[in-house]
Formats: structure tokens, C-alpha cells, sequence
């Protein structure tokens, strides 16, 4: 097994597999008895603006995910991938895509 | 005098990479990452569609003014990481084969930037469907549009509706992931022994030889439509939160038993999955653009995202009269991201003004955005081969040409700018007769190696359009499916008892070769103004058969990405039974051709799609 492999591992076991139960899949949205489930986004949320211009770094990324993960079980887990960000190498992209499911990943 | 706002745009890590270029607002060039490095799907990082557009558009990757990726890579770790915690312990696999891509490059897009254009810019991000949704409104005809997206998945969104004006757009509504139209129709297409991201259109062939049997089954158990359109899945019958395939064993047994395995014969089956799925995607597509004129009134509707190259919906949609004018984006799945992150830069953050458009006229150019193939280059190649060639003009060309087709000549035709997008528009094209009644079956084995059962589209004089098909509107990007006229059908029914080539043979029109078995065709009309080379050679094969319609199907073999140079055209040209190439101004015959020796067997360089 590689080290990197294992870093991953250790890092999902410790940080991600517990958060089971503690977090919501997707972020709020209607219920079955309230006609629709369309989500209506809030007015300042509906146009683009500003393009995460200050997003240059995992580390700019692991601070915007903890903004957004703030007072939940995730908090503080930005911060923890920017760094394991840090220890990941660029892969070997085979440029290859799944056949047996979308690539969501 | 100001600096032009330049503005690069990337699509890639998930599938169809892309890049496109758009300067004060307008499209430079924009290509797919598979046509240069001939990986299907390619998902690397764009390195030579990258530098094609910049090459395209004359800029050093100093001059740009940015450069935008089309995805929110904050938003879209979240949807993984939540998803990965849903799953507990479950999810491990999946985090170890997805990590590295998501540390080591969906984090670092700036960095891969930087390496590769050897230049620090600003890096900007989109959301998913923002870019879908720009690349629908900007490039089209419309000063106000609705605006509906529909894919698989963005970041949370996996379907919004929004609405443009002039040189802005918002987006209105969202429904979000696990919930998604384009996963449940890719499910059906991994269930029915197709491929993710590449099998959807054979379902959507498949299912005009089925009935929608299932329909009820997949409403009462899949899917929860409302009457806005608004839908929710039933997660108990998906297997992908747990990146464990798209369906399981629950979905299994809805549907009488396992997974067709790829490549086994298709049976009823297959077929009746393939046309009840088809119905109920049609049913909350027309939903959801209900619900979207009730909500903006508006006179025309735009549509990008994966499910947008529904052309059987789509044709629906237009057929019913809800909206005046409905244009969708040519490259509406994730390659086109990279043109309208590019838009969207360019108008939301530099408030640059729409480029001007005839009346009528969308602002797409055809999609004939990518590299083309000078005659200089083509008598270069040719010349150090010794291949055999007749240099035309183009008058000539387009009756030469047309008086072979008339000869059930089969035409692998090079000229222009190459299409972006997953359709050939008659730059990178397989061309033909359509009146021949083996030409289908014929092209599908001898010449494309694919499925005997997937149709062929017609390409027709748009001002003839109404003349053989059941529309009088334009339909430039093959992406509007309409039946033929009815005194051209043959009138026939066939049983569900009897082998699908047998069924494909059948003529079941004066131009079988594009009329499916519903007598339907996906509809390519065709005008003077972006490919005069390609309406005069229709013009001319009109002039000598009276029939204004050719088969027009994409240059590649099954598994293959269309030929982008000219040594990809003469390859695919001698390794099929293609009798006729053209490229640009040299006309090649295959009986003048020298011998051709194969160094790979195109079966083992590209896999089967």
C-alpha cells in the first residue's frame, strides 16, 4: 500500500467516515407535502459576481469550505484538506471516465 | 483605445474537456480536448484545446484578462464530502479513487493553470450551471430568454431554471443532487448495457422499438414528478451515493432481472426500458418549461446541461407551442461549460455588450469553432505519401461530390472550421444518400462499426425543410427530432417478436436511411450563411435527385472522436468502407488509394463506446 494511500485512509477513517449521521446530505431544501421542490435561490445568490477571484490556493478553498461549514460537525475540516491537499501529488490522469457511473467525483 | 477584455475559458477533471476563447464578448474559438489527443470523453486538463484557441484567437497567455474554470470547486467538495459522510464506512472506496483527483487538481486549478500557460492569472470559478446556462442565453438569437439547465450533476444543482436579459442572467430556482434527471437517464442507460456519458443517445434511439411499458412502474417507484416539474428520486433503487454503480439490486428486480451486459443482444426488454424512461423524462422536461413560461412569461426558451442533447424532448418541446422559439446550446454537456464561463466573465464582470447578431441569427457561428485544415497543409501531407488526389474548385467539388452520392457513393467530407460540440455538422462529417434503404444498416457496420439500430440524421436545405418534414423551423445543431411528412412514409408495423435488423431494414420512407422506425428524424437544416460549402453540396445533390436531404453523421468510427487532422481523416477513411474523402479543395477516391498498412487494429486503439 502506498503512503499516500494510506494518508488518504487515515485521514477518511479519522475525519470523515464519523461525521455519519452528523451532517446533512444536501443543504436544505422544501419537504414532499409542500408542493414543489424547486429550491428558490435568495436574490443575492442568483447572479454572478464576484467568480471566487480570492480562490487561488487549497488554502483559499480549505477557508471558504470552513466559512460555509461553520457551527456544523464539518467545521474545521476545510482547513485539514487544504492541508492534506498539500501532500497529494498531481495524478497521472489517464484521461479515462467511468462507464458505470457519471462522473460526479 | 481600451485593452480588449480576453477571456479564457477551461472545462475539464470530470469528462469532455474544453477551452474556449471569448474576446469583448465574442466567440474567438472554443474545441474539446478529445478531438487532439483522441481520448474519448477526454476529462485531462486542456493543454492542447487550450492552446489551439489562443493560437485561434492570436493571444499569448500574458494578454488574457483571465481565466475562468467552470466549476465551484468550493461548493462541489462540499457535495463530496457530504456525500462521503451519507455513506460512513461505505464510502471509503470511493474516497480513495476520487481524492487525489480532488486534492491534487480540483484544488489546484490555479496552480495547473500556472504550469501549464507559464503565465500567474487570475483564476476565476463559475458555478456549474451558471455555465450551462450562459452558454445557452448568450450565444443565442434572444435579447430575453427562460433558461432551463438539466445534467446530471454541478456542484448541488442538477437542474435550474433561471432567466437572461440582455447581457445579464440569473438563476432562479435550482433542484439539487442526489436528485437528478440525468442520472436516473443514465441509469437506465448503464442498466440497459450502454456506457455513462456516452450511451444516452443510443437509449433515446433504442426506445422509439419499444413500448413504454414501464412508465407506471418508474413513476410509482422512481421518480415523484410534481405538476410544476419539480421531481425527487427515490434513493432506495440507486446505488451511486455509494459510488457503488447507478442502480442496484432493488432497481434489479423492478425490471424483472439483472443488468443487460454490454454488447449481448438487446431484447424487448431493453427496448420497452428505453422508450419508458424516454416518456417520463419528456413528461418533467415539459413540466418544468411550464412551470418556467408560467413563472417569466417569456417569448423564448434556452437549454444546455446533458438532457438538453435530448433532441426527441426537445422536439417535442417545440412542437407543442410553449414557447415561440426554443434554442439549445450545441455543446450543452460539460464541454460547453468552458464557453459559457467564459461569457459570463466577460458580461457579468466586465459588462461586455452581447455580440451583434443578424435578425434571426443566434451568435454561435454554426459552432464551427475549431481548427480547420489549410490546402497548403492537406498537398503537404498528401504529397510526402504519395497519396493520389484531384485538386477542385469548390464549385466542383460540390458537384462532384454530389453526383457520387447520387451513386451511393459513401463521402468522408473535412472542409472548414471543426464543430464544437458532440454533433458533426457537416465540417468533420460521414455524408450520403438518403434514399438508399440499406444505406442505414450499411454505414452503421461497414463504415461506423456501431449498433445496427441507431438512426442517422438528415441534413436539409432549410428552405425546403417543411417539404419533407414535419417542421418549419431552424434546427442548425441536429439537436430537434421531427417526423417525416406523411406522404413520404411507408406505411408498416412491426412486432415486438421480431429481430431489431430485421425491423431496420425495412424502408419506411422515400429517404429511409434517415427515418427512424417511428418515422421520426433528427433534423439538420442548412443555409448558406455560416456553411455555404455544405448548402451548395446539398444544392447540388438536390439538383440531380430532386431530394434536398443527405445523411449527415458524424467522421469517426464507434469509440472514436471525430477526426480533427487530416491524418485522423485518411486514417478513418481507409481503415472504413468509406468511398470518397474530402478534404478542404483535394477530392481522394479509395479505389486510386494505395494500399493501406494498418499499424493498429482501431478496435484495440479506441474502446467501443
Amino acid at each position: 500500500m502506498s503512503s499516500t494511500e494510506d494518508k488518504l485512509r487515515d485521514f477518511y477513517n479519522a475525519e470523515i467516515a464519523p461525521l455519519q449521521g452528523k451532517v446533512a446530505l444536501a443543504p436544505a431544501g422544501p419537504g414532499a407535502d409542500e408542493g414543489s421542490y424547486y429550491v428558490t435561490r435568495p436574490e443575492q445568490a442568483r447572479m454572478q459576481t464576484d467568480f471566487r477571484a480570492a480562490l487561488q490556493t487549497p488554502e483559499d478553498i480549505g477557508a471558504a469550505l470552513d466559512a460555509l461549514w461553520a457551527g456544523t460537525a464539518l467545521a474545521g475540516l476545510g482547513a485539514k484538506l487544504a492541508e492534506l491537499s498539500g501532500c497529494i501529488e498531481t495524478p497521472e490522469d489517464t484521461g479515462t471516465v467511468s462507464q458505470l457511473i457519471y462522473e460526479m467525483f | 483605445m481600451s485593452e480588449p477584455v480576453t477571456i479564457l475559458g477551461l472545462s475539464a477533471l470530470y469528462h469532455d474537456s474544453a477551452a474556449a476563447l471569448v474576446r469583448d464578448g465574442q466567440i474567438v474559438a472554443a474545441a474539446q480536448e478529445e478531438r487532439f489527443s483522441r481520448v474519448k470523453h477526454d476529462r485531462r486538463f486542456p493543454v492542447n484545446a487550450i492552446n489551439y484557441c489562443l493560437e485561434a484567437g492570436m493571444v499569448e497567455p500574458d494578454e488574457l484578462t483571465a481565466v475562468v474554470f467552470y466549476d465551484d470547486p468550493v461548493l462541489t467538495t462540499d457535495r463530496i464530502v457530504r456525500t462521503l459522510a451519507h455513506s460512513g464506512d461505505k464510502g471509503l472506496a470511493q474516497w480513495l479513487k476520487s481524492a487525489p483527483g480532488l486534492l491534487g487538481a480540483k484544488m489546484r486549478v490555479p496552480q495547473l493553470v500556472a504550469a501549464e500557460l507559464g503565465a500567474n492569472l487570475p483564476v476565476l470559478f463559475t458555478e456549474h450551471h451558471q455555465s450551462h446556462a450562459a452558454s445557452a442565453f448568450f450565444p443565442s438569437p434572444f435579447d430575453d430568454a427562460a433558461i432551463l439547465t438539466i445534467d446530471g450533476v454541478g456542484e448541488w444543482a442538477t437542474t435550474t431554471l433561471g432567466h437572461g436579459s440582455g447581457n445579464q442572467l440569473q438563476i432562479e430556482q435550482d433542484i439539487h443532487f442526489p436528485h437528478s434527471l440525468g442520472l436516473l437517464y443514465s441509469a437506465f442507460t448503464v442498466f440497459t448495457g450502454f456506457k455513462v456519458n456516452s450511451g444516452e443517445y443510443k437509449l433515446m434511439g433504442l426506445a422509439p422499438y419499444g413500448q413504454p411499458i414501464y412508465a407506471g412502474v418508474i413513476r410509482d417507484n422512481l421518480i415523484d414528478i410534481r405538476p410544476d416539474g419539480s421531481f425527487r428520486l427515490n434513493l432506495d433503487y440507486f446505488g451511486y451515493l455509494d459510488g457503488e454503480g447507478m442502480t442496484n439490486e432493488r432497481f434489479a428486480a423492478l425490471f424483472g432481472g439483472p443488468p443487460r451486459q454490454a454488447e449481448s443482444r438487446i431484447t424487448q426488454r431493453e427496448m420497452d426500458m428505453a422508450a419508458s424512461i424516454q416518456q417520463v423524462t419528456e413528461e418533467a422536461v415539459m413540466a418544468m418549461a411550464r412551470h418556467l413560461k408560467t413563472r417569466t412569461g417569456a417569448a423564448n426558451l434556452c437549454m444546455a446541461g446533458g438532457v438538453a442533447l435530448n433532441c426527441v424532448a426537445n422536439g417535442k418541446l417545440l412542437a407543442s407551442g410553449l414557447f415561440d422559439n426554443i434554442w439549445v446550446q450545441p455543446a450543452a454537456g460539460d464541454a460547453g461549460g468552458a464557453l459559457g464561463a467564459a461569457l459570463l466573465v466577460a458580461h457579468h464582470r466586465h459588462d461586455a455588450p452581447r455580440a451583434a447578431a443578424a435578425p434571426g441569427r443566434d451568435r454561435q457561428q454554426g459552432s464551427y469553432l475549431g481548427p480547420e485544415l489549410s490546402n497548403e497543409e492537406i498537398a503537404a501531407y498528401l504529397d510526402f505519401n504519395d497519396y493520389p488526389a484531384h485538386r477542385v474548385t469548390d464549385d466542383e467539388r460540390a458537384s462532384r461530390v454530389a453526383a457520387a452520392m447520387a451513386e451511393g457513393k459513401v463521402i468522408g467530407w473535412c472542409v472548414g472550421r471543426m464543430e464544437y460540440g458532440p454533433r458533426a455538422l457537416g465540417a468533420r462529417s460521414i455524408l450520403g444518400d438518403p434514399r438508399s434503404a440499406q444505406m442505414q444498416s450499411a454505414m452503421n457496420l461497414k463504415i461506423k462499426f456501431r449498433e445496427s439500430f441507431r438512426p442517422f440524421a438528415p441534413a436539409v436545405l432549410r428552405d425546403k425543410v417543411a417539404d419533407w418534414f414535419e417542421m418549419d423551423a431552424d434546427s442548425p445543431y441536429m439537436l430537434m427530432v421531427a417526423p417525416v411528412r406523411p406522404e413520404l412514409r411507408i406505411e408498416q408495423s412491426f412486432s415486438t417478436a421480431e429481430d431489431l435488423r430485421a425491423i431496420v431494414n425495412r424502408p419506411r420512407s422515400t429517404i429511409p436511411a434517415v427515418t427512424h422506425v417511428d418515422y421520426s428524424a433528427r433534423v439538420q437544416t442548412v443555409d448558406g450563411v455560416d456553411k455555404p460549402d455544405y448548402s451548395d453540396l446539398i444544392a447540388a445533390f438536390d439538383a440531380l435527385t430532386g431530394c434536398p436531404v443527405i445523411v449527415n453523421t458524424s467522421f469517426n468510427v464507434r469509440g472514436e472522436p471525430i477526426v480533427c487532422t487530416v491524418q485522423d481523416a485518411y486514417r478513418c477513411f481507409m481503415r472504413t468502407d468509406m468511398d470518397v474523402l474530402v478534404l478542404e479543395n483535394f477530392v481522394l477516391f479509395k479505389d486510386e488509394q494505395p494500399a493501406f498498412a494498418d499499424s493498429q487494429n482501431w478496435r484495440d486503439e479506441f474502446e467501443l463506446d
